[in-house]
């Protein structure tokens, strides 16, 4: 894997309008993203992370302008070259949606059930006029190989597959441009586990056969350390804390990646230190973020300082690569992934 | 014959359902007891037979289509039996049943609790039907069960409606009803599976906390092995409609014998381990087109010409731990016989 950046987003924010009233003014906005910064290097998968309404989807979607973001800067690099996909226009973002592609959670819901196998996963060359109709059907036999599916499938509707098999599908669609960066939006988690571990080590296969790169967002926590290398953790449409995978499950360094880790089901009793960690509360409303640091009115740790200033993500101490936006980084002690799963093994 | 703490006990249980494609089995000839204060976790994927199965505790099969067909439950009501299937489903006896000695907590709060009644109000009418308590009584009752259950501000609260409610707060509401009679048995079917992970963790607790109060035993409900892991003594591994395997907690994670055991523990990515995850091939069968023999034969790894042929004996591997494998035999009791 290189250190190389491949997509550079810069304080991006999508803010949602909420209207009320007969003349559907505005009266205020849902911060689904505010002001969200990082890179996604060559070849690396990105994890994001974080509870429902944090913005990871948003954020996935913003990037590759499926939203349109409010604000902030989208850069890509091709041929060395780093780009302003924000100012891209339709062609540009044509040309730039053959490198960037998606697979979305819901395997019932991303495919049209009125058309076959063959026609959902060649409608991308279609749409970009590669290859004659008979050179088309030729590659998506391939690709359904590529993906675990056979070609006798090829006829097939949507409704004659199982969920595994339909993401298959969606891979395969996904897949059928050549594109370098996918970004997988809770690909995994409307699966059985059985059939979960089928499509992520096929992910982790078509990664090492085609080089591709992955953001890949869940909110699952074990299932982002197995996949990812790094990973961003969210909450109330800000980064919390940025890490390599072992850096974050060996000394997390926001108490909300604390928090959980801490709430990791393990399958086994805890004793002692290794108790559970509650959080108290709900996530706030993003229409409405408390004041200063947004985590606040939940953090155990919470001071003054914390109800009425921002922090900012900064580098935690010694690695460059590990970025917290916590006012007391420096001062906390928290307890990693291995301290909240001491078991007691003695059958007591 | 019967153990003093014995609660429940499901003798070859089948539930049916005709469908267009013809009868399928959605529990086939399931056997399990639980005792006082148990918690016993069924867990298994889609399709698998584990909602159907605590849908017929409840004698809740929906009808038609559906039916218990074979076996029975039976429920000791203060050391006296009641077999449950030879209630009427829609009698009186079966709904002084319901809500008061056994009462159950669904996956998605939002489509159990009704939108057009305030929280309070649902709560209540579980109150005045089964305790037959007066307005006022049913209303400080319903106050206290939502503080219980650790809904803030609940005097408040109690007059909101469900959709005022957050998902994790939907899901004490939910709670807080089913726990209002301080039932015997708690039937949990997903509870957590809608909710965040902070949350889980919340439920949990609470969960945990209140059966230690009330002594009441629960059967819980999930596809995900390690929130099993996390509250049940029992675990009961369903696959096609069959218990595959039962065991004590532990033994089911450091001593599985049955291969879908050792696959699901296999294929789910735990959070250190850096191996490739094992995946089972191919899927769950459709109930209405098992293969012949062994339903887990097609995707088992150790799969033999007896196993595509010959429906699998329950064997025992020691007191309390049951597999279900024509393997296990093999290789053990052959062995020692």
């Amino acid at each position: 894997m290189s250190t190389e950046t491949l997509m550079r987003v810069s304080n991006l924010k999508k803010y949602f309008p909420i209207r009320k009233g007969v003349l559907r003014r505005v009266a205020g906005h849902v911060k689904a993203v505010d002001d969200v910064s990082f890179q996604i290097r060559q070849g690396e998968t990105l994890g994001m992370v974080g509870e429902s309404g944090c913005g990871k989807s948003t954020t996935g979607r913003s990037i590759i302008r499926l939203i349109e973001p409010t604000a902030g800067s989208v850069k890509y690099r091709t041929a060395g070259q780093e780009e302003e996909i924000t100012h891209f226009n339709k062609t540009q973002m044509k040309a730039f949606r053959q490198r960037v592609q998606m697979v979305f959670q819901d395997p019932f819901s991303s495919l049209d059930p009125r058309m076959s196998v063959r026609d959902t996963v060649s409608e991308p060359l279609f749409v970009h006029r590669m290859g004659s109709q008979k050179e088309r059907t030729e590659q998506v036999k391939e690709l359904l190989q590529t993906v675990g599916l056979s070609v006798t499938h090829l006829n097939r509707f949507p409704h004659q597959f199982s969920g595994g098999q339909r993401q298959r599908i969606g891979i395969a669609r996904a897949l059928a441009l050549r594109p370098e960066l996918i970004i997988c939006d809770e690909a995994v988690s409307a699966l059985d586990v059985s059939v979960q571990a089928q499509i992520l080590n096929l992910l982790q296969d078509l990664q090492s056969e085609f080089g591709l790169t992955y953001m890949f967002i869940a909110h699952d926590l074990s299932v982002i350390d197995y996949i990812s290398d790094r990973i961003v953790v969210m909450y109330l449409g800000k980064i919390v804390e940025v890490a390599t995978k072992q850096q974050l499950y060996d000394n997390p360094s926001h108490p909300y990646t604390e928090a959980l880790l801490g709430a990791i089901p393990i399958g086994e009793k805890r004793v002692g230190e290794g108790k559970r960690l509650l959080l108290g509360g709900t996530v706030p409303s993003p229409a409405n973020p408390p004041p200063g640091c947004t985590f606040h009115t939940r953090c155990p740790y919470a001071a003054d300082i914390c109800r009425q200033k921002e922090p900012v993500l900064e580098s935690v101490a010694n690695s460059g690569d590990h970025q917290a936006a916590c006012h007391f980084t420096t001062e906390l002690e928290l307890k990693s992934f291995y301290d909240f799963s001491q078991v007691d093994r003695s059958g007591a | 014959m019967t153990e003093p703490n014995r609660l429940v006990e499901v003798n070859d249980l089948e539930v049916v359902f005709d469908t267009v494609e013809g009868r399928t089995h959605a529990v086939n000839g399931v056997s399990f007891s639980m005792d006082a204060g148990e918690t016993v976790g069924i867990v298994g994927e889609s399709g698998c037979g584990k909602s159907v199965m605590s849908l017929a505790m409840l004698q809740l099969v929906p009808r038609p289509h559906g039916k218990i067909a074979r076996g029975s439950i039976i429920y000791y009501q203060r050391g006296k039996a009641v077999e449950i299937t030879k209630l009427n489903p829609t009698g009186k006896a079966m709904r002084a049943l319901r809500g008061n000695e056994m009462a159950m907590i669904f996956q998605e709060p939002m489509t159990s609790l009704n939108p057009v009644y305030t929280i309070g109000e649902q709560i209540m009418e579980v109150l005045r039907l089964h305790q037959k308590m007066d307005n006022t009584r049913a209303k400080q009752r319903a106050i206290e069960m939502l503080e219980k259950v650790g809904v803030p501000d609940a005097a408040q609260r109690v007059e909101e409606y469900p959709h005022q409610f957050s998902g994790g707060m939907r899901q004490r509401a939910m709670i807080a009803m089913a726990l209002s009679c301080t039932p015997n048995l708690l039937v949990a079917d997903e509870p957590t599976t809608a909710l965040d992970v902070t949350i889980e963790a919340q439920i949990l607790e609470l969960l945990a906390e209140l059966q230690r109060d009330i002594n009441m035993a629960v059967l819980f409900i999930s596809h995900d092995l390690k929130v099993i892991g996390e509250i049940a003594d029992r675990v009961i591994v369903m696959y096609a409609g069959w218990v595959v395997e039962e065991a004590m907690r532990e033994d089911i994670f450091q001593n599985p014998q049955h291969p879908y055991t050792r696959s699901l523990l296999a294929a789910i990515p735990r959070i250190g381990r850096r191996e490739r995850l094992v995946s089972i091939p191919g899927r769950v069968p459709s109930l209405s087109q098992l293969p012949p023999g062994c339903f887990f034969a097609p995707r088992c790894p150790a799969a033999t010409d007896q196993c595509r042929r010959e429906e699998p004996q329950v064997f025992t591997v020691n007191q309390g731990h049951t597999v279900k494998c024509w393997n296990y035999w093999d290789k053990e009791v052959q062995k020692t016989s």
